[in-house]
């Protein structure tokens, strides 16, 4: 016992010789940490998922063309003065516009540190034709070798390749299956501008979403141009950054460093963000509240414990023990039943995870979402329970530590 | 100590003096017995001797060093190191061994290197005659057992002074008499000050002086 100091051999023996109180207070202080510890890695799975799936089909930032502002139409240009004038404003339509300097802003936010990629973007509405039938779609012009590195389009093709020529295009499958065309038919493609050109399809991707499918297209930047009247131009510059929570700065930081209109995936996905807060926050009080009960059972625990090992407590201040050291007995005692039940509510809490994941599942069998068990969980789970042992445990010890020996002793 | 008072619940109706000043001074080496009816104050006056209670009233010098108006940290080390205790009900600590108990005055004080804590309990079981139950648990040892163990306890410490509450009241003749010759050894080998409180005349009457409390005053 000579590696553990005085305080906490008693504390020890005085847990071991209380063996039933120990244990229940044991199990009741696991049950709640194995909770919370199960309830967090759900939550964060849950989270962590929803943010996966949103950020593999969306950029981080993207940046938009200035919306066509209302103009005022004044009445007559000269009425004299003092002359009331009304005016009728109407919304503007808005048309396919490219991004002012486009070149130069993309040029400017790739230099930035904490941007990964920056991607140039096409995109308008066209329709797709072929014999009789007919779809309007949505035509996205890109560059795959930077738009791959945001969105994964090959990891989702289904049937053909990922080849973009000027006269290839991917298209969906909800689309092929409704036009009856498979990789290597023609398709011929109109846009609302007039123009119009015949594109191969090279190859059909599934983006998971019945309305992608049937709607998204992929052709090359310059095809997307051409037949949507934006020569040399685009309509959105895409962007991913290494912080993805930084997202809604950073679209701010281009914002006032471009002039141009930055939407971050935080901000078009603000639902989602409201109800993740509205779980931390039910979260953070489960939290709470299982801790003030874990605290409120080991004080009880304790207060128990120092009536019963009262005469042990006389014996020890008559053999020259300071009441520093038997308030530290007590303390040690509350710090260890909130660590020893931690560990086991940690236990707990991994098994209830592998249980989750072994029968929570989608109907093909595949998990319903992937779970990241994180060290960081469990060893605050710990730290916070061990910490909330030893502040419950300071009544009581206080109490110890201030018994008078004589009525102590005498029992 | 000189003029040493007591009184408890101070400002209560039931405001009782137990000890109405009380004379005593106890010589190194000194074997002392205290005798006295029940309810005389023995316990009290030893209580006070052992820096466990404070006097109401009165001086108490413990070797030398006047303990009027010391903190309880300053009781506490002067008790740890110069006094030892023997109660009449054994109190040792249930969950430890022997060898543990003995160790457990010297474990507190945290200055004391392990094998030398070791080698002092195990050398005080063996003057207690008690080195084959070093392993056993206090409450699988019989009651003159543990007060022998008690005893080892009371001077791991080396105390000059050792405090015995009545440490044979509880025991069968020949277990009172092997406990009484211990303290006696004790008293002759270590030069110990001993004030042994009994109800036993024949154990008393062995003793260097008598000490008779009556109502709260030494008779003499």
């Amino acid at each position: 016992m000579g590696w553990l100091p005085f305080e906490g051999i008693i504390a020890l023996r005085f847990l071991r010789e209380g063996r039933l109180q120990t244990i229940f207070i044991v199990s009741g202080v696991a049950i709640g940490v194995g909770v919370i510890v199960f309830m967090s890695a759900l939550l964060i799975g849950l989270q962590a998922n929803f943010i996966r799936r949103v950020l593999t089909a969306q950029p981080h930032i993207q940046l938009l063309p200035a919306k066509e502002a209302a103009r005022v139409l004044r009445h007559a240009a000269d009425r004299g003065p003092g002359a009331v004038d009304d005016a009728i404003v109407q919304a503007p339509l808005q048309r396919v516009r490219s991004i002012d300097q486009w070149q130069s802003i993309a040029a400017q936010i790739r230099a930035w540190p904490d941007v990964i990629t920056v991607a140039p973007e096409a995109t308008g509405s066209a329709l797709v034709v072929r014999g009789d039938a007919s779809r309007a779609i949505s035509l996205v012009g890109i560059d795959p070798e930077l738009y791959f590195r945001i969105i994964a389009i090959p990891d989702k093709i289904v049937r053909g390749t990922t080849r973009l020529t000027a006269t290839d295009m991917l298209i969906g499958t909800e689309l092929a299956s409704d036009l009856g065309v498979s990789v290597g038919d023609k398709l011929r493609v109109s846009s609302a501008g007039g123009s119009d050109n015949t594109l191969t399809v090279t190859g059909i991707f599934d983006l998971g979403n019945k309305g992608a499918n049937e709607r998204t297209t992929y052709v090359a930047l310059h095809t997307a141009q051409s037949l949507l009247g934006l020569v040399g131009g685009v309509s959105s510059i895409d962007v991913t950054l290494h912080d993805v929570y930084a997202a809604e700065t950073m679209a701010r930081r281009i914002t006032a460093a471009t002039g141009v209109e930055a939407d971050s995936w935080i901000a078009n996905n603000a639902q989602f963000f409201t109800a993740v807060q509205a779980q931390t926050t039910a979260n953070t009080t489960i939290r709470f509240f299982v801790g003030l009960s874990v605290a409120f059972g080991i004080a009880s625990v304790l207060v128990v414990s120092v009536v019963q090992k009262s005469r042990e407590i006389g014996i020890l201040r008559a053999m020259g023990i300071s009441r520093g050291q038997i308030l530290r007995i007590f303390l040690i005692q509350g710090g260890l039943l909130g660590l020893l039940g931690s560990l086991v509510g940690s236990a707990l809490g991994l098994a209830a995870l592998e249980l989750w994941l072994r029968y929570a599942r989608n109907a093909d069998g595949t998990p319903l979402f992937g779970l990241v068990i994180d060290p960081v969980l469990f060893a605050s789970a710990v730290v916070l329970a061990t910490a909330t042992g030893l502040a419950a445990a300071f009544a009581p010890a206080l109490r110890a530590a201030r018994l008078d020996p004589v009525v102590a002793i005498r029992g | 100590m000189a003029g040493v008072r007591k009184v408890f619940n101070i400002g209560v109706p039931s405001e009782t003096e137990v000890l109405h000043g009380i004379d005593l001074t106890l010589e190194p080496g000194e074997f002392c017995a205290v005798m006295g009816p029940s309810g005389s104050g023995k316990s009290t006056l030893l209580n006070i001797v052992g820096l466990l209670d404070r006097p109401t009233a009165g001086t108490l010098r413990i070797c030398g060093e006047n303990t009027v108006g010391l903190d309880d940290r300053a009781l506490t080390r002067l008790r740890g190191h110069n006094i030892g205790f023997i109660f009449q009900y054994h109190h040792l600590l249930s969950g430890f061994t022997a060898l543990e108990n003995v160790m457990m005055p010297m474990l507190g004080t945290g200055r004391i290197d392990e094998q030398e804590m070791a080698d002092r309990a195990n050398h005080l079981l063996e003057s207690v005659g008690l080195t084959a139950w070093r392993d056993h648990l206090a409450t699988d040892m019989s009651g003159g057992q543990q007060q022998r163990v008690a005893v080892a306890r009371a001077l791991a410490m080396n105390p000059p002074l050792l405090l015995a509450d009545e440490p044979t009241g509880n025991l069968d003749t020949k277990s009172a008499e092997g406990v009484f010759d211990l303290l006696r050894r004790v008293n002759h080998d270590s030069a110990t000050a001993v004030l042994f409180v009994t109800h036993n005349a024949a154990l008393a009457a062995r003793c260097d002086r008598i000490i008779n409390v009556v109502d709260g005053m030494i008779e003499v």
